[in-house]
């Protein structure tokens, strides 16, 4: 299974992509593989920081947006890329994350784009055939 | 109204000057000439639709030459709200508060520069940090990560602080839009997220279209303005121009309040047509918190600049072994785009307060008006129109016309055609950098896909747009600047 798409056609100044999962876990982590690989040419999943945190959202779209905006905000404030994570989320949007990562200045030979923001604009999420499919326009 | 209609329904009321029907509580008004008029996406006229009928929307809800789709409103956008009345909206400004652009004149000649481009670049491209993440540059260790008081003293007054730790002169405040500084700024207002993205940031270039380059004057078509700048005084001038704005601590400003205002609208009933312009009154609570936060990260980005001007002439006095006065290294100017300020406007022969917010969009006062001062009072105010890194870029002046039809307000750049992933797969990295390098432009860049997304044909033809502007009177050219530098992020 596909686990993210760019959308070619889409965000003219920044970038789009419809992440994939099985389950909302699933979703998450392949979100999280999407958003390290935009930010860093074929970036390796793994690393030797750890990063662990828990938020909550009152709805899986700000749940969604939020999380992408935790990723971003590790980069700038730790400087550590998350490259890949595990994730529980239960009925009530409570989401738990393990994350691990590289150091910023371990991958500058292959910077791609600096994403600064997760956006609202034309977010889609939708279950087809048991699969979860979330779009999403990244401001960079 | 379809928006076949609706794109159906413009007329030309004036030269590149193009009017809707009323589309909601004004009508959309474009300054672009036709075939620009005609390229324009959908999806433009339905953003653009949508801040139409926002409350207190004034006159009308304009667009630029450069416009493309945003996020709420296009990029290229502005729109004036009444004090009283209207709404202060963060997609109406754009993520990257006070995203922006400076030029900087040196009294240096291409002669003298072309032998050192590549030493120069690469000294630049050391001393400001560029890319995903960067922090700020090495050799200032007081900026490397400040205290929370540090930071609440640099966003409540903007360049005033870079001055007083010895980071720029008096006459390149005068030359900053606002004098680089706005009153309002409140950093109470930040949240602490916000605090610590940008702690570390101050003198940063960023990614994406942010960019430094050196530069060759090309062509004047007002030289007496030119040279009241002290541009075009000497054959082949070098300028720097660079465009960066208040990286990750703006960005988290604009999230925070996109998230309140959301929530503002459903706790009061606001019926939002797009989340991302979700909105507040001005005068509401919450609509004063994030105008002095906003304001926070308007001052923010004016030190970004104010310290990367400082970078430069650092790195220009090691390359070229002279002093900053022998160089000549001063500010033309200092303009935003994103951003959202109060500024008094003639309406119906009543002076009038107006909360105007600018997206993607350059400020374009003309002669006379009362913020400027200096040589600036009589030329105008400074517009700088950056281009994409093959094509060049342009100066131009405001003009008592912009401030009488569109709030004083024109383009910012060139404008994209295609996405940045579309990009990457049209433009072919070798033939990017072979062409760049055949017309004599030197770059450095952290990436070279990267490169390929601001490749010249990712954008529109920034000739046509800088000239239907010059053609409806919005902004004057006043001379056209070609790279032969360029760093990238």
């Amino acid at each position: 299974m596909e686990r993210y798409r760019l959308l070619k056609n889409e965000a003219t100044a920044d970038i789009a992509f419809i992440a994939y999962g099985k389950n909302l876990a699933e979703l998450f982590r392949n979100i999280t593989i999407a958003v390290s690989n935009i930010m860093i040419l074929n970036v390796k999943k793994g690393g030797n920081k750890k990063i662990t945190f828990v938020m909550h959202d009152k709805s899986l779209d700000y749940l969604v947006i939020d999380f992408i905006n935790k990723i971003v905000f590790y980069k700038d404030y730790k400087n550590i890329i998350i490259t890949d994570a595990r994730i529980k989320i239960d009925k009530n949007f409570n989401l738990h994350c393990s994350a691990v990562g590289e150091n910023v200045r371990n991958l500058k030979d292959n910077f791609l784009v600096d994403v600064k923001a997760a956006t609202l604009h034309d977010f889609k999420i939708k279950k087809e055939k048991g699969l979860i499919k979330c779009k999403i326009v990244l401001d960079v | 109204m379809e928006i076949q209609e609706l794109r159906n329904s413009f007329k030309e009321v004036d030269k590149n000057a193009w009017e809707s029907e009323n589309v909601g509580k004004v009508p959309i008004k474009v300054y672009a000439n036709r075939n620009l008029l005609k390229k324009m996406e959908d999806d433009v006229f339905r953003q653009a639709a949508n801040a139409a009928s926002l409350p207190g929307i004034l006159k009308y809800s304009y667009l630029f030459s450069d416009a493309h789709i945003g996020y709420g409103v296009p990029v290229g956008w502005a729109g004036a709200f009444d004090l009283e009345e209207g709404i202060i909206s963060p997609g109406a400004i754009g993520f990257d508060i006070n995203c922006g652009m400076r030029l900087i004149k040196t009294n240096l000649t291409l002669e003298e520069v072309k032998p050192k481009i590549k030493e120069l670049v690469d000294a630049l491209f050391k001393m400001v940090p560029a890319g995903v993440g960067s922090n700020s540059p090495q050799s200032l260790t007081a900026l490397k990560s400040l205290s929370k008081s540090e930071l609440k003293e640099v966003a409540e007054e903007g360049v005033d602080w870079a001055l007083r730790k010895g980071y720029g002169t008096r006459k390149d405040k005068e030359r900053t839009e606002e004098k680089g500084s706005l009153k309002y700024a409140d950093f109470s207002k930040v949240s602490e997220d916000a605090f610590k993205r940008g702690k570390k940031q101050l003198g940063t270039l960023g990614s994406g279209n942010h960019y430094l380059e050196i530069q060759v004057v090309n062509k004047d078509f007002n030289k007496e303005i030119a040279n009241s700048l002290e541009l075009d005084m000497i054959k082949n001038q070098v300028v720097v121009m660079f465009h960066t704005g208040s990286r990750g601590f703006g960005h988290q400003i604009a999230s925070d309040y996109i998230k309140k205002f959301i929530d503002y609208s459903a706790k009061n009933g606001i019926d939002l047509k797009d989340r991302q312009l979700a909105y507040a009154p001005f005068n509401s609570e919450e609509g004063q918190n994030y105008f002095k936060a906003m304001s926070c990260g308007i001052n923010f980005a004016f030190v970004n600049r104010q310290i990367i001007t400082h970078q430069i002439r650092e790195a220009f006095k090691s390359i070229f072994k002279k002093t900053e006065n022998d160089l000549g290294l001063e500010v033309v100017y200092d303009v935003s785009h994103n951003t959202a300020k109060i500024e008094e406007y003639s309406i119906e022969n009543r002076k009038k307060k107006v909360i105007i917010h600018r997206k993607g969009a350059t400020r374009s006062f003309g002669p006379g008006n009362k913020e400027l001062s200096g040589i600036l009072k009589r030329i105008g105010q400074p517009v700088i129109v950056g281009g994409s890194m093959e094509t060049g870029s342009y100066l131009c002046v405001g003009t008592k016309k912009a401030e009488e039809d569109s709030f004083g307000t024109t383009l910012h750049g060139s404008g994209r055609t295609m996405s940045r992933v579309a990009a990457r797969s049209v433009i072919n990295p070798d033939k990017l950098l072979e062409s760049m390098k055949t017309k004599g432009i030197y770059v450095k860049a952290n990436s070279i896909v990267g490169l390929t997304e601001e490749g010249g044909s990712a954008y529109k033809d920034i000739n046509e747009v800088v000239d239907s502007m010059d053609m409806a009177g919005i902004s004057r050219k006043v001379l056209s600047l070609r790279p032969i530098g360029n760093i990238k992020g």
